[in-house]
């Protein structure tokens, strides 16, 4: 599985692990990120329960997975969150956040780690996950797709966490972590994004929040991360898009 | 000990699910008789003071449809009891093969021991889970026996029907066919029981084998 330091200042770092080689075909590539500091470690979108294996083997090495304290889960999609049970065998502990419009549906995964979920309002949550730093925010990305959808941003880093939001599918030989040539990057995301976001109103709101925060990366779970100019160009590229494809199927 | 894998749990769970479907069939035959002892209970009512015989004689079905209600119930409880813990061990097996494929990826630190434990965990939980399944499956096999031995007095009690309905013209119709009615179950008891027999001894075969090779 590949990996790649995000951002990095001492103890406090932004991992990324994906691009699973040994991967099965039938499922959906995806992206892990762990936020690092002295205080522990929270992953975003922990993954299905096919990639499990892949993950916490990637996680291992770089910290001992009794430091996970926090779960942040931006929709309730298996391929984001089905691995929960087996996450919460080895940290029984940690804190799963996720919208409260969930919360029930995600009980059927497993019940008895119902108590440690976290229903997180509509409007968001600061969350701290360590005492030297800015807490983190869970930015409200609701209908994009999902009807109860988060984005996570650090105001640390100046990183955000965007969900299946400037996800792609890319091919399998493709190896860059981070986009490097927008244009090229917008065959990858195209489709998914008219098919998957249902609605341009919700689309427009969640761009505004973004814009305002001005972050220096943005990072989806399927693809490849944002960064620099490629930030803007994909903000303007999504503003400009028709999404709900489907409606006229 | 080694864990059973994700396929043998499947398998067992599929072989669980099989008894189950097939002992269920036995509630069907229940109430049958349950029918036939109300049936006969009512016919010798209608025999008045002639039918004392007859009414001992329906006495009987309905004492034997409560003893063979009794031990079909308890044979269902305890299939039933063989299926919710083989599809918990077939969940429990997934988790488990998920654990050993993080730790063929090469897991490092201390992580390494929380997953070894995690896993050790998990497999233990799944080999209990195996020895109550065989108990119960234990208990099933006792039930079969007490079902086998209950269901030879039906024909002993059709013979005597059919002696009544010689003696009685007003109801010797009706109780010439409740004669006949037990006689069919009780081949159909027979022919179940022997299907329900052959699937308890191939999920307990099944389960030796799993046994030998998890130890």
């Amino acid at each position: 599985m590949k990996k790649k330091v995000l951002f990095e200042q001492g103890d406090y770092k932004w991992i990324m692990y994906g691009r699973d080689p040994e991967k099965s075909h039938y499922v959906i590539d995806t992206n892990e990120y762990m936020i690092l500091t002295e205080d522990g470690a929270t992953l975003m979108d922990p993954g299905g329960t096919e990639v499990f294996p892949p993950v916490v083997a990637a996680i291992s090495k770089d910290v001992h997975v009794g430091k996970v304290h926090s779960f942040i889960c931006s929709h309730q999609d298996p391929d984001i969150m089905s691995s929960l049970p087996l996450w919460m065998g080895l940290c029984p502990k940690a804190k799963i956040y996720m919208s409260w419009v969930w919360t029930g549906f995600v009980a059927h995964f497993g019940h008895e780690y119902a108590p440690n979920f976290v229903a997180v309002p509509d409007e968001g949550i600061s969350i701290r996950i360590s005492k030297n730093l800015e807490p983190i925010q869970l930015i409200p990305a609701h209908y994009c797709h999902s009807s109860g959808n988060f984005s996570v941003y650090d105001p640390n880093s100046k990183i955000l966490f965007s969900g299946d939001i400037g996800g792609a599918i890319l091919p399998n030989d493709h190896v860059q972590l981070l986009v490097e040539n927008f244009d090229q990057h917008i065959q990858y995301m195209e489709g998914f994004h008219k098919r998957w976001m249902p609605s341009n109103k919700a689309k427009l709101a969640w761009i505004k929040r973004v814009r305002a925060l001005k972050p220096n990366l943005i990072c989806p779970q399927h693809g490849s991360v944002f960064s620099g100019e490629n930030v803007n160009k994909f903000l303007n590229w999504l503003e400009a898009l028709d999404v709900g494809s489907a409606i006229t199927a | 000990m080694r864990v059973p894998s994700l396929q043998s749990m499947i398998d067992l769970y599929g072989l669980s699910m099989e008894l189950t479907l097939e002992a269920q069939r036995f509630q069907i035959q229940v109430e049958e008789l349950k029918r036939l002892a109300l049936n006969s209970e009512v016919l010798a009512v209608r025999s008045g003071t002639q039918g004392e015989v007859f009414q001992t004689i329906a006495r009987e079905i309905g004492r034997l449809s409560a003893q063979v209600t009794e031990v079909i119930t308890a044979l269902i409880k305890s299939v039933q009891s063989v299926g919710d813990k083989a599809i918990h061990s077939a969940a429990t097996a997934r988790l488990c093969e998920r654990y050993k494929s993080a730790l063929d990826r090469g897991i490092e630190g201390k992580t390494l021991t929380d997953v070894q434990d995690r896993y050790n965990d998990i497999g233990n939980g799944m080999v209990q889970d195996l020895d109550a399944i065989y108990h119960a499956l234990i208990e099933a096999s006792k039930t079969l026996q007490d079902i086998s031995r209950l269901q030879v007095q039906l024909p002993m009690i059709a013979t005597l029907l059919n002696i009544e309905a010689n003696r009685d013209v007003n109801t010797d119709q009706a109780v010439g066919a409740n004669a006949k009615h037990l006689l069919q179950l009780k081949q159909n008891l027979s022919e179940l029981l022997e299907l329900v027999i052959e699937k308890t001894s191939r999920t307990l075969t099944f389960l030796s084998n799993l046994f030998s090779s998890t130890h």
